[in-house]
């Protein structure tokens, strides 16, 4: 039987339970009872045959028997001597109404319990009776005694057992009460662990540790929203400060130009940071790439080295690829991003006249891309930082030369859309490696 | 009025460099924390327009070295604007701050009123016998009509106003009224303090011979 109240459930069990207890001790006492009272009944009525028996052997006719049998038994002693053909030769006053035996022994009859015994010298049956009256009577006293206090005791389990149950469930109330606050006001508390009881310990540790994950959720999303707030303001400020002094003058053409520039180049970062953090927020979306197709990863990465050499070279820097061929499954635009993502860190980060190594291998059933420079490099703390969003390794690096301090984390964010895995690896001082592996396609 | 500004993104430099020197403001500037700190603690600026964000050195221990010495009164720009961000930065010692983006016509204001509060002197206009000076529209006024200043004349008399009272040194008044690049000849301040004699009175503005000037 299902319940929706624990606490009813409960009592109701309970109840079952101690009923079904009662019951089975109610039948064995009242079992015991009765052959305990009946045992003494019989054995004197096995003493009265006896004496009958003896008193018979000599006697012969009905009228004798009588007399003896008067003569031998108490007052308060029944019997009937049967003769073979089932007439009754002599009985008690007033005569008890019994029917002739068949077989020695003792049956109940009319509140009495009667013995049968075969006449030794004749055929016929001596039966001799003797009232259980005041033995019924005590055994009903008993039973209705044992129910009378069964039922009470039932009643008073379940109250009692309801007032248990409240108080047991009583942690589990106030451990929603306080994850109810928690909820409500200040993901920042939690649950009294040491003040809840053993039994609710793993629930209120589970409740905990789904609110850190909450808090730290937040937390996250809080600071993602601030960062992304911070990095957007900067450029808007310059276009609103800009065109309120381009508005302010506009009979310097020159200045208004130049103002126009500056505002051209703010909204182009504006721009970058807004389709970065559009792709990051479709694809925590879970809204899938685009088409995909069969991409040679070395190829692409070639191309990107090829494409990039001038940019390297502006700063001393020089950019070498070493490719095998490598075929991944994914969406080429996409690809190409992470590639020139990496190389463009490689060489933001390094330093003069510096190295940046491409290289594409095929590593057991991956095709590994490492991009490794000869720059700063990170450390320990940071490493694990670098794909978040906006986060900058180097605080004093500002974001003037375009980068919009997402790009690690769109390249997480594609990488992992493929299927594939980003590590970094880095030593301060000796320059950093970021390994890119994707799931290898054989080509058909 | 010498206002220093720090700020690294060199765009937003350049538009609150040439707001500042529209209202009359002599401008320097700061792309680091470190060199921002620098000029604060060695040049007495009247204002100082400062970025939270900023390589070398952030803003706010930049502010916190900066008020162990100096009172120059600090306007922060920011780019956060949660409650706590706003009440850090005052609790560092800004003076007030300025969320970003912001209006030209609001820093002016803001960085005019920090420059007022600085001398110790909120009210916008000063009166000194029949002369009326609005430091907000930066207008001369004597018994009631207009009197005509050029730039350099309005911020030399401002300067003496808002110092009223106590001596201004040359070296001072160099300070405060151009850059360290300026080409300064040694006897144009006293050209300047002539010309306003001419213009407001010969007792407006007494000589300290070999020190300096005051507006008594």
């Amino acid at each position: 039987m299902m319940f929706r109240s624990i606490r009813v459930s409960l009592v109701f069990w309970f109840a079952v339970i101690l009923l079904g207890l009662m019951a089975v001790l109610g039948v064995v006492l009242h079992r015991e009872l009765r052959a305990t009272l009946y045992r003494e009944a019989d054995s004197q009525l096995a003493h009265w045959m006896e004496s009958v028996q003896g008193a018979l052997s000599t006697s012969a006719t009905a009228e004798a028997i009588a007399r003896d049998l008067r003569a031998v038994l108490p007052q308060s002693a029944k019997f009937v001597v049967f003769a073979e053909e089932g007439q009754r030769i002599a009985s008690s006053v007033p005569m008890p109404e019994l029917a002739v035996p068949t077989e020695s022994g003792t049956v109940i009859y009319d509140h009495h319990r009667w013995q049968s015994v075969a006449r030794a010298s004749d055929a016929g049956w001596i039966v001799v009776g003797r009232s259980v009256r005041d033995e019924n009577h005590s055994i009903r006293r008993f039973l209705v005694t044992l129910l009378a206090a069964g039922t009470g005791i039932v009643l008073l389990t379940c109250v009692g057992g309801y007032l248990v149950a409240s108080r047991a469930l009583a942690p589990t109330k106030a451990i929603a009460a306080s994850a109810q606050r928690i909820a409500a006001d200040n993901l920042q508390e939690r649950i009294d662990v040491c003040r809840v009881p053993t039994e609710l310990r793993p629930m209120a540790v589970t409740l905990n540790e789904s609110f850190a994950r909450i808090e730290a959720a937040f937390a996250a999303q809080v600071a993602f929203t601030a960062d992304a707030s911070h990095e957007l303001r900067t450029p808007l400020a310059v276009v609103v400060a800009h065109l309120e002094l381009a508005a302010g003058n506009t009979s310097d053409v020159a200045d208004v130009a130049r103002r126009i520039a500056i505002c051209q180049d703010a909204a182009k970062r504006i721009e970058a940071i807004v389709t970065g953090l559009l792709m990051l927020a479709r694809a925590d979306a879970g809204e899938a790439a685009q088409e995909r197709g069969l991409v040679d990863l070395a190829a692409l990465a070639q191309q990107h080295v090829q494409a990039m050499q001038p940019l390297a070279a502006a700063r001393g820097i020089t950019l070498d690829g070493a490719s095998a061929e490598a075929c991944v499954h994914g969406n080429y635009e996409q690809l190409a991003e992470v590639i020139s993502n990496l190389i463009d860190n490689a060489i933001r980060y390094n330093r003069e006249g510096g190295t940046v190594t491409v290289a594409v291998a095929c590593e057991d059933d991956c095709a590994a891309l490492r991009v490794s420079d000869s720059g700063m490099g990170l450390a320990a703390d940071q490493l694990p930082r670098v794909f978040d969003r906006f986060y900058r390794a180097d605080a004093s690096r500002s974001r003037q030369d375009g980068a919009t301090g997402l790009g690690l984390s769109i390249t997480q964010c594609i990488v992992h859309q493929h299927g594939g895995s980003i590590a970094a690896y880095s030593s301060v001082g000796e320059g950093s490696e970021f390994v890119v592996r994707l799931p290898l396609v054989g080509r058909e | 009025m010498r206002v220093l500004i720090v700020e690294d993104e060199p765009q937003l430099l350049r538009a609150v460099a040439d707001g500042l020197l529209a209202i009359g403001c002599v401008v320097d500037e700061a792309a680091d924390g470190a060199s921002g700190l620098h000029q604060a603690l060695h040049v007495d600026y009247d204002a100082i327009v400062l970025d939270l964000m900023l390589p070398e050195l952030p803003g706010l221990p930049l502010l916190q070295q900066l008020r162990q010495s100096r009172a120059t009164p600090v306007l922060v720009l920011t780019a956060r604007d949660a409650v706590d961000d706003k009440v850090d930065c005052l609790d560092a010692g800004a003076d007030d701050y300025l969320t970003k983006p912001f209006a030209i016509a609001e820093l002016q204001a803001r960085v005019r009123a920090l420059v007022r509060r600085g001398a110790g002197h909120p009210a916008p206009v000063f009166t000194i016998g029949d002369i009326a000076i609005d430091t907000s529209a930066r207008t001369v006024q004597q018994a009631g009509h207009a009197v005509s200043l050029t730039p350099m004349e309005y911020s030399l008399l401002e300067l003496l106003v808002r110092k009223r009272g106590s001596l201004v040194t040359r070296t001072s008044i160099y300070e405060h009224l151009w850059d360290d690049d300026a080409d300064t000849l040694s006897n144009v301040v006293d050209v300047y303090v002539s010309t306003l004699r001419n213009k407001l009175g010969r007792d407006l503005i007494t000589t300290r011979r070999g020190q300096g000037y005051l507006i008594p």
